[in-house]
């Protein structure tokens, strides 16, 4: 695991590729889809998950910073 | 002897028996000569604090840990107190004729202390034979009475309470911030003013932690029921029974079964509560207050505050007492609050009240009541504010006194196949005090129409409205205040300027208050390297000890001692760990010295970043293209060579360019857009 978070190249946690405050945003933005997928009643994929949050102003910077940093990744990757 | 220049000349008005003292001036320094019973006083003040705690040994700025210290006058500490210099040798000199001294400064931890180092220090030990005064307005009445029946001797349990707390917070600074700069300037080269302290750390974390809740925030969704009803031809809202839902699916079934579907009122209840008049003010509430209705910070309240102690329009203000106790003269106050016109209904109708007791809070201060108009009207014009913070005073005063309002309230049940909706209406049945602390108490009243259990209810319309939880708020000046208060960090005097600092050193911004990523950087660093010094827990036992002195269980000397104890082992683990600080801080430095000279708008000829660079020649300052080096773009802009700049988050409503604010000590800040600048002078 890299020593910096790669959003921010602070240090990041142990156990986490993430720094302290993305770290806990990634954890927030995981444990609410679970809500979101209760609420909505039916099947909302993650992406369109991230679009909703990304349109919020309620979503926190930090969160943002996440989608965007997995949409990128995963983007790079396909 | 006074605490401030106006206080004394207040205290000699009231002591002359001519009515008018002399004012001679030895040095430059005011003093007020005054005869009482054939005796000659000379009544002066001092400028606040004249002493402060400094090293013992003159040593270098950036040396610690520094763990020994000395009382010495400020002029000899600080920079710029050249006033308070000459204001210390002319109290020496006048004080070598003196036979008797009397300690008039405010009577409270800091009033205490000012009063006892001009006494101890500039007036050769006069502390032992001192008298004090004990006073909460500067009224004529109450000083006459105060010089009377002065105290034989200074209130010693306050005034070193005052000593440990003003010894202890410079232990902290003096030892932390030279840590946390000295780290930074070690590793960077660059010289950043970084601080903290046993109040400022954990007040630090607390907006930082919020603002972390805030980034970290994700919302997730929730429906409402919006209802309109038709009940006796009137059309109603009413609100679902159970509040929001969790589940989409859940609204829709609600929605679908209750539309065009008609209902009945099940239940009618009732009920009426009484509305207590408010508390008298203490601090925290007026600040409180002033914040929620006058849009005034906690530092800019007390400010206003205090100029109207020293007009003698309200006592004391820095009380933490809810109590007004009789002799303050509630009656002749009233009456001669009542010659204004904008009191004189509400003064008459609390005076027609069979008894006048005001509504006193819990708290209580050994040495003040709670804030209070003192019945002197104004003698000269006071400004917009000062007036707004005199009528909310006043008008809390009043309704102190009122009557206990009474409210009624109705809740209506109406049900819709197998749901339940509420209408709820009130409405003040008596308005008590209400009408005396007017426009502040506001009630609106809620009219429902006439209702009776089994009269049918139509639904006109129903809906459900999607809507998302909330992060946290961010603190604003009086929140965080509170919070501060309920910690029990810092002290009335003090949580004021500590926020204030805050602003200061660049760790928050706005009213709204938002944490730097400075702010960020400092808790991150403090917490991984010494937890203890952001954490409540020590300093609010300190603030405990530190009462245990005022009232005269605990010495200073213990509670100093255990405080160098406690900071000891922090100081030598920041010693130690202190180039690794270093390097952290100076990373963040390095990103906010860069974000402090990169514009946003980028350069219009190649789209590369715009920076404020210096000649290297001619060391003259200029916006000139990141480009440069990359694709020779020549692009620049000039920029005015004297005074500080600084890059806004605004741009120019011409051209769309961001623009610069420029200060210089003794000149109005200007803004200005430099490509507009540069057009114009080219043309």
């Amino acid at each position: 695991m890299v020593d910096e978070c790669p959003i921010c190249q602070r240090l990041n946690g142990k156990d986490s590729q993430f720094c302290s405050l993305h770290s806990q945003a990634s954890k927030n933005l995981e444990g609410q889809y679970e809500r979101w997928r209760a609420a909505l009643g039916e099947e909302i994929d993650q992406s369109e998950y991230f679009q909703q949050l990304l349109r919020l102003e309620e979503t926190g910077q930090a969160v943002r910073d996440v989608i965007e940093y997995l949409q990128r990744s995963r983007a790079g990757a396909t | 002897m006074t605490e401030k220049p106006d206080a004394a000349l207040h205290v000699a008005e009231a002591l002359s028996e001519s009515g008018s003292p002399r004012r001679i001036v030895v040095d430059g320094v005011p003093f007020f000569e005054v005869y009482s019973e054939a005796r000659r006083m000379l009544v002066c003040s001092a400028l606040g604090h004249l002493y402060a705690v400094a090293a013992k040994e003159p040593r270098s700025q950036s040396e610690y840990p520094v763990w020994e210290f000395v009382w010495k006058p400020k002029h000899l500490v600080q920079r710029g107190q050249e006033r308070q210099k000459k204001w210390i040798q002319a109290i020496a000199k006048v004080s070598e004729q003196a036979d008797r001294f009397i300690d008039a400064c405010d009577f409270d931890l800091e009033g205490s202390l000012i009063g006892y180092m001009v006494l101890k220090y500039a007036c050769q030990g006069a502390d032992k034979k001192a008298q004090r005064m004990k006073f909460s307005t500067l009224t004529e009445t109450e000083l006459k009475h105060a010089f009377a029946n002065a105290l034989p001797q200074l209130n010693f349990p306050l005034v070193f309470a005052g000593m440990c707390r003003h010894e202890v917070d410079w232990l902290f600074g003096i030892n932390l911030s030279r840590a946390l700069t000295q780290s930074a300037l070690k590793a960077s080269g660059r010289y950043a003013t970084l601080s903290t302290g046993r109040v400022q750390g954990p007040t630090l974390r607390f907006i930082v932690e919020r603002q972390q809740e805030i980034d970290t925030f994700v919302p997730t969704p929730y429906w409402l029921i919006i209802v309109q009803l038709e009940v006796n031809g009137q059309v109603v809202s009413a609100d679902y029974e159970n509040g929001r839902l969790e589940k989409r699916i859940d609204a829709r079934h609600v929605v679908e079964s209750c539309k065009g579907k008609a209902g009945l009122v099940e239940a009618l209840d009732s009920a009426e509560y009484d509305l207590a008049p408010p508390n008298p003010f203490d601090l925290p509430s007026l600040q409180n207050e002033a914040f929620r209705f006058l849009g005034m910070t906690p530092r800019v309240s007390l400010g206003l505050a205090e100029r109207l102690y020293l007009d003698q329009l309200i006592s004391y203000p820095r009380t933490s007492s809810q109590k007004l106790p009789p002799s303050i003269g509630y009656e002749r106050i009233i009456k001669s609050l009542g010659q204004l016109d904008s009191y004189r209904a509400d003064c008459a109708y609390v005076l027609g009240q069979s008894r006048l007791v005001p509504n006193e809070g819990t708290k209580t201060d050994p040495a003040h009541p709670a804030v209070y108009p003192t019945g002197t009207l104004p003698k000269r014009q006071l400004d917009n504010r000062e007036r707004k913070l005199f009528d909310l005073i006043v008008r809390r005063f009043l309704a102190s006194f009122g009557r206990t309002a009474r409210k009624r309230t109705i809740k209506a049940t109406v049900k819709v196949a197998d749901h339940r909706f509420a209408l709820r209406g009130s409405r003040l049945i008596d308005d008590g005090w209400t009408k005396l602390y007017r426009p502040y108490a506001k009630f609106d009243d809620v009219f429902l129409p006439l209702l009776a259990v089994g009269q049918p209810a139509l639904i006109r319309d129903v809906k459900s409205e999607q809507k998302f939880t909330q992060p946290p708020p961010h603190y604003n000046p009086c929140s965080l205040l509170r919070k501060m208060e309920d910690s029990e960090i810092g002290t009335q005097a003090t949580r004021a300027d500590i926020i204030e600092t805050l602003y200061r050193r660049g760790y928050a911004t706005g009213q709204q208050i938002t944490s730097t990523p400075l702010a960020s950087r400092i808790i991150e660093i403090l917490t991984k390297h010494c937890p203890k010094i952001i954490d409540v827990t020590f300093t609010r036992e300190l603030e405990a000890r530190i009462e245990e002195i005022e009232r005269g269980s605990e010495s200073r000397e213990h509670v100093v001692l255990q405080t160098v104890g406690y900071l000891k082992p922090i100081v030598e683990t920041l010693k130690a760990e202190e180039r690794e600080i270093g390097q952290e801080l100076a990373a963040l430095l390095r990103e906010m010295r860069d974000e402090s000279i990169t514009l946003v708008t980028p350069c219009p000829q190649c789209g590369s970043r715009l920076k404020i660079a210096k000649n290297p020649r001619t060391k003259k300052r200029f916006i000139g293209c990141a480009g440069k080096w990359r694709n020779r773009c020549k692009y620049s802009l000039p920029l005015p060579q004297l005074g500080t700049l600084t890059l806004l988050r605004k741009f120019c409503p011409d051209c769309g360019f961001q623009l610069i604010q420029v200060r210089s000590r003794g000149r109005r800040q200007l803004v200005s857009c430099c490509r507009c600048y540069a057009r114009k002078t080219a043309d």
